[in-house]
């Protein structure tokens, strides 16, 4: 797959149809790919494409887009090596009309689960079913088959994946059920590891704010010293701002450096979407986010006298 | 003599249906538990869910968020837009591990004095059985 990546990549380049391409190289230390951002045919070589290709290129199509708008040709298209969590990514800024289609030019790469650096999968990556992006130009299949999209809406394997994600159940080992108030020692537990570094917040995705709202002064959230409260507060607060919009790449989980479990949150949160408003965040580019609608018949499930439980 | 424990219960009641509603309660005299403290916010679509976490995080044994019937905003769609934020609130509150008995939510309209006055009697039931928010500690 590598190398039909790199003659892909080699083809934009010379039309001239992308003016910057975001992709993979390898370092000195084995097992690591860090994100490289090629303006230059002869940097097309570099690039590397494995099971270590782990980082989600996503977030950087937003910084990206203002420097090139700022140039003096005006707009110019953006190439992007996605994997299906990184598509599911540029969906979502599609959905949340971050980006337009027009500026990206998505090069999709079939995925198996990528790997940490010591060999063993990137969390996220054992229960994920989505193998093949839902949204691309070109897609390059595990097998080196390369498919153009052409404007049809869903076919062949897109067509599967997106339906086995809607009907997608987890193992009945992991979340617990609603009733249960069973899982404070849990939360307290994981709690307790986390430093507030934030490296969850810069890695994921869908957390672009400019100023995040624990750092806003007015209003002030946290007003004291970093501890157990204004650790809660920012792991809630940040559960419910990205409640339906995860796209359960796993990334908060690997970038942490105390190996604090979060996911099992903001993934109650995304169950909870998928199974009673039929919502799956990052797979249609046409809908709407899933807090900016409502049915009038939507279920009051946990209301005072509501109806429609 | 020592008072018994009676909890605190923070109410954030939307300006045209529900605090309207306790203003009537009021002045017909109805008698109802005196451990809420009312916030009128203009409508319950406006309430953030952090200032709901805030409140249990800072100590408040119960919370209670009460707007207009879906369909009778004032602003039209502002409940029915608080409603999917604040189901999804709950289920991760209760995945956390806070019970939910402490966090409520009802749609009460201005002209039903006697039903308010009957909710506020569930909640202060409930979160009195549940006794003081131990989380205070943190702080």
């Amino acid at each position: 797959m590598g190398d039909k990546l790199i003659s892909i990549c080699k083809n934009l380049l010379e039309e001239n149809r992308v003016s910057l391409i975001l992709a993979f190289t390898g370092r000195e230390l084995d097992n690591q790919a860090v994100p490289y951002f090629i303006r230059d045919l002869k940097e097309v070589v570099n690039i590397k494409w494995d099971e270590y290709c782990t980082p989600n290129l996503a977030k950087y199509l937003l910084e990206k887009q203002i420097e090139l708008k700022t140039q003096e040709q005006g707009k110019d298209k953006i190439g992007i090596v996605a994997k299906p969590c990184d598509a599911r990514a540029i969906v979502m800024y599609l959905v949340e009309k971050q980006i337009h289609r027009d500026d990206v030019y998505i090069i999709g790469m079939e995925c198996n689960g990528m790997k940490v650096q010591d060999g063993s999968l990137s969390p996220g990556c054992h229960e994920c079913s989505v193998r093949v992006p839902p949204i691309y130009d070109v897609l390059i299949k595990s097998s080196g088959e390369i498919i153009y999209f052409d404007g049809k809406e869903l076919e062949g394997d897109r067509k599967s994946t997106v339906a086995k994600v809607k009907t997608f159940e987890y193992p009945k080992t992991s979340p617990p059920p609603i009733n249960k108030e069973n899982d404070l020692e849990r939360f307290r537990n994981e709690i307790e590891k986390c430093i507030l570094c934030f490296s969850c917040r810069q890695a994921c995705y869908g957390c672009y704010c400019p100023t995040c709202f624990i750092d806003r002064s007015m209003p002030d959230w946290h007003t004291d010293d970093l501890n157990e409260g204004t650790k809660m507060l920012f792991h809630l607060g940040r559960a419910m701002h990205l409640a339906g919009r995860c796209i359960e790449c796993g990334a908060c989980e690997r970038v942490c450096p105390s190996g604090v479990k979060i996911r099992y949150l903001i993934r109650e949160a995304n169950d909870f979407c998928k199974k009673v408003y039929g919502y799956t965040a990052g797979l249609d580019p046409t809908q709407k986010p899933v807090l900016a609608q409502f049915n009038k018949d939507d279920k009051e499930i946990g209301f005072l006298g509501g109806v429609n439980e | 003599m020592e008072k018994e424990w009676e909890p605190k219960i923070i109410a954030f009641l939307c300006n045209w249906c529900s605090y309207a509603g306790a203003d009537l309660a009021g002045t017909g005299r109805l008698q109802y538990p005196p451990n809420i403290r009312i916030i009128r916010v203009p409508c319950s679509g406006r309430l953030n869910p952090l200032y709901i976490i805030k409140a249990i995080l800072d100590g408040a044994d119960g919370v209670l968020v009460s707007g207009c019937h879906p369909g009778d905003c004032h602003y039209l769609s502002g409940n029915m837009y608080a409603r999917r934020r604040f189901t999804l609130l709950k289920r991760i509150i209760v995945t956390a591990g806070i019970n939910p008995d402490r966090v409520h939510f009802t749609w009460v309209s201005a002209s039903e004095g006697g039903r308010f006055a009957e909710v506020i009697e569930e909640v202060t039931s409930k979160v009195k059985k549940l006794g003081p928010n131990g989380l205070m500690g943190v702080k």
